[in-house]
């Protein structure tokens, strides 16, 4: 079983986002299952608000109770604000942590912060993705991805795009590319796709 | 291990481990020596393996399941005209009734009109 968990101290970076859309992703590819370890379970909230999106989903304490589980992927959405510890005993026992920022500068501030702790254990297997990107002309997420490249950050080459859909998908309880009238949607949707090829390749 | 996610890796982390490559060894090969069920462990590379050996739709690039059968691909195209205001409810009611979509119920009626048209 491939791991990945999902990390951030700040909230509202899009972690619960990018957990659905790579479970959804990945299902496609294989059997996934979904840990909500967020006390708020927003990530159930948005599986249970439709009629199911295919993969498994779980609450943290729920799949601790699992006996046996057989699952190719797994997607672990973790709440903001993790203990600096339990991000270190995260990516020493999950295959690859993901690190969703937006590219604006309280968050990079923050997602500094989240850095230190995993580059002080020497954890190497991280990557932040960045998330919410401004369309042009704003250009906020060409430069905070020359920021971080410049410190040396491992980052996703693939940005997700800002899109309203992903709101609606999660009011539906639906995949973004399933919302309808948004022609941001199946664009917002192939952004986390070329993410899934970036992790699998 | 202490922490919120004591149970979960102490979880994951309970595959037996081969003590020369100190990797997980594969569940599912401990499972046959024993006859028990349990789920199995691999890696990015057994994960892939296991994409590579689904049934992949060429169209969707979606796992396709063996049993189904593959279904003939028809091509469809948005076409729109003007029927009488009657017609359309008949339509949509006779489409509802039949559990077709409207479309289908105008393909079917349009194919049927113009086979009778050839053979009269």
């Amino acid at each position: 079983m491939y791991k990945i968990a999902i990390v951030n101290e700040k909230g509202g970076v899009g972690k619960t986002t990018s957990a659905v859309s790579l479970a959804t992703l990945l299902n496609a590819r294989g059997s996934c299952v979904l840990v909500d370890a967020d006390p708020n379970h927003s990530a159930l909230d948005w599986v249970q608000a439709g009629a199911g999106m295919g993969f498994d989903a779980f609450s943290l304490e729920a799949f601790d109770q699992l006996e046996q589980f057989e699952y190719t992927f797994m997607v672990l959405d973790t709440k903001a604000g993790e203990a600096v510890k339990d991000l270190v005993v995260l990516a020493q026992s999950f295959d690859l942590l993901i690190i969703p920022s937006k590219p604006d500068p309280l968050s990079l501030r923050v997602l500094i912060q989240t850095l230190q702790p995993l580059q002080e254990a020497h954890a190497t297997n991280f990557k932040v993705l960045l998330t919410d990107v401004p369309p042009a002309p704003s250009t906020d997420g060409h430069e905070a991805r020359m920021a971080l490249q410049d410190s040396g950050i491992p980052m996703f080459a693939q940005s997700i795009r800002r899109a309203a859909a992903f709101s609606k998908a999660a009011l539906n309880g639906t995949a973004v590319n399933e919302v309808k009238g948004d022609s941001r949607a199946k664009l917002a949707h192939m952004d986390y796709d070329l993410v899934v090829r970036e992790i699998l390749a | 291990m202490t922490g919120r996610f004591g149970k979960i890796v102490s979880k994951l982390n309970d595959a037996p481990v081969n003590l020369q490559t100190d990797k997980p060894v594969n569940l599912q090969e401990v499972a046959t020596l024993e006859g028990e069920t349990v789920p199995s462990v691999s890696t990015k590379e057994s994960a892939l393996e296991t994409i590579e050996s689904k049934q992949v739709n060429p169209q969707t690039g979606k796992p396709a399941s063996i049993e189904e059968p593959v279904e003939p691909v028809v091509q469809l195209e948005k076409y729109s005209t003007y029927l009488e205001s009657d017609l359309i409810m008949q339509l949509k009611i006779f489409a509802v009734s039949s559990k077709l979509k409207d479309y289908q119920v105008v393909n079917l009626a349009l194919r049927a009109y113009l086979e009778g048209q050839t053979k009269g």
